[in-house]
């Protein structure tokens, strides 16, 4: 079984509205089109953004069972070299205007403002018959490590929010999150499996366009990362009126406290239902949502697991924890659970390795009601702006372009610490390769250990030092 | 510091600029360093030189580097070199 071959029966539907209306219709037919250019079964770069040209030739894939990698149409050149050399996909499908792409390989066939571009590898993949998706972990530190999400995955995980956020054809969303983002990604395949119409623009909640054409087109819903809700509460959007709207959605990590309590204020006085998930790629998109209206009740949780799923705890011994209030690590078991990552060419070929079970890296506990609450996490990693940064890999990042540094943080707070003078270089590094913002370089005398020689970050200085 | 020196530097500021960007062209949503979060920044950035109160709607009628000039002389700061 594959995912949208059950598409067929909303034909006539309008499937996208982005400068004009599209059908299913037609959506289907150029995503045929241009899956039929490249073979079933081939390893294909899907370059994404928020068009139409992006989402019909994703959907295409899907049908086709042809296996595509998503990744951002701005993604730094280097960067998709290095993915293109490990993983040798036959055809890159990106922006014409791609000079990198362009300049170097030949394209036959083109739809819109894109084009599919030939790589002329030599390399016959051998896909896991099972594997529909290559999806990355943190898109942002350009590491090659991928999820692998199979046609189950993605149908369980779709079934699952349509269930719980009881989407019907009728639900409008608006895109606020990039496609290839896994929670992006989660809203158009829950949308599209019931036949509903997606509003595409990569227009942003900071520009007026933005919202001229949720009124226009009336949408119903959208979701957004935590700096979304801090951008709506400056931007004071309970002075809106969006009659349309109806339903509003939150991941991408844990939402302020005071930001939560605004916002469940503001949507039940809008006659908005408000929902706070959590999730992560490796389940293909959502483990657990907070029900609408709970968040008096149930602040600061992440809520219940959602349908088809189960949320545990485990303790260090690796034993589940049965009592209310303890801490152990968040296991999700369902079969929204990835078969797992690929660093290489080869693992694209491999079976489960999760056997439907996810270790979540995030400690949490549970209370009386069973409802779960995240206290902190076991890996050093950090969400920025919604998308999960390793710190790790942010060393590797700057280790490769001969920089030593330490790296810190907390949610949309990244520091990089320096012994030397180069500041200014390790600014521009980022800027490039990560593309993040809001990132505070700073040169330090000397990195605070432990007598073992352990890095203590919680010594590290959050400002610099002002000395005269 | 002059005004324009002043917006420049905010607009410099906020939005991560290198020194050979021409903030002339800049756009949101168009220029790469000019996305959500940079606008927001640049916001702040702006209220922080100027001592102003940028609302909702002047926020999301920001959208260049000429209309940041017209916002800031609506409310009531002149923009000179």
């Amino acid at each position: 079984m594959t995912l949208f071959q059950t598409l067929e029966q909303y034909m006539d539907r309008e499937a996208v509205y982005a400068d004009r209306s599209y059908s299913y219709r037609e959506m289907l037919e150029v995503g045929n089109s241009i899956c039929q250019e490249v073979g079933e079964r081939s390893l294909v770069f899907c370059l994404c953004a928020n068009r139409v040209e992006s989402l019909f030739a994703y959907i295409g894939f899907l049908r086709g069972r042809v296996v595509p990698v998503l990744l951002d149409a701005d993604i730094p050149v280097e960067q998709l070299q290095k993915l293109m050399e490990r993983y040798q996909p036959t055809h890159v499908w990106a922006p014409e205007t791609r000079e990198d792409l362009a300049n170097s390989l030949d394209a036959f066939y083109g739809y819109g403002g894109y084009a599919l571009f030939e790589t002329e590898t030599s390399v016959r993949h051998q896909l896991h018959e099972e594997l529909a998706l290559l999806l990355t972990t943190s898109g942002s530190t350009g590491s090659p490590k991928l999820v692998r999400l199979t046609y189950k995955n993605l149908m369980a995980n779709a079934s699952s929010i349509i269930d719980y956020l009881d989407i019907d054809q009728t639900d409008k969303p608006i895109t606020t999150l990039p496609m290839n983002y896994s929670y992006g990604l989660s809203i158009i395949n829950s949308h599209l499996l019931k036949g509903a119409t997606l509003i595409l623009t990569d227009r942003s909640i900071v520009q007026k366009e933005f919202w001229e054409l949720c009124r226009a087109e009336q949408a119903t819903t959208f979701g957004g990362v935590p700096f979304h809700y801090e951008m709506l509460k400056r931007l004071k959007f309970e002075t809106y009126d969006l009659p349309s709207l109806k339903k509003l959605t939150q991941a991408g990590g844990k939402l302020d406290p005071k930001l939560a309590q605004h916002f469940s204020t503001v949507c039940e006085e809008k006659g908005i239902q408000f929902f706070i998930m959590y999730g992560q790629t490796e389940a293909t998109a959502r483990m657990s949502y907070l029900p609408d209206r709970m968040h008096a009740k149930k602040a600061g949780s992440i809520g219940i697991a959602i349908p088809g799923g189960t949320l545990t705890l485990r303790d260090e011994a690796g034993n589940d924890i049965k009592e209310a209030n303890v801490t152990g690590e968040l296991v999700y078991q369902g079969d929204n659970v990835s078969f797992g990552y690929a660093t290489s060419l080869t693992d694209l070929s491999k079976g489960d390795d999760n056997h439907g079970v996810l270790r979540t890296g995030d400690m949490a506990y549970r209370d009386e009601d069973g409802y779960f609450f995240i206290v902190g996490r076991i890996k050093r990693m950090i969400k920025l702006y919604g998308s999960r940064i390793s710190l790790d890999e942010v060393e590797a990042l700057l280790r490769e372009h001969g920089h030593d540094c330490v790296c810190a943080g907390e949610d949309d707070q990244l520091y990089v610490y320096t012994l030397q003078d180069d500041v200014a270089r390790i600014q521009k590094i980022i800027k490039e390769q990560i593309k993040v913002k809001g990132v505070r370089v700073m040169q330090i005398d000397e990195i605070p250990r432990n007598a073992f020689g352990k890095i203590r970050y919680a010594a590290l200085p959050k400002r610099e030092l002002v000395t005269t | 510091m002059s005004t324009l020196e002043a917006y420049n530097m905010a607009f410099r500021n906020g939005l991560e600029l290198e020194d050979d960007v021409v903030l002339e062209e800049m756009k949101l949503g168009e220029s790469t360093e000019w996305d959500s979060i940079g606008h927001m920044t640049l916001i702040a950035e702006i209220e922080d030189a100027f001592d102003v109160y940028i609302d909702s709607d002047e926020m999301t009628e920001f959208h260049s580097y000429q209309s940041g000039i017209a916002l800031l002389q609506r409310l009531g700061v002149d923009i000179q070199s």
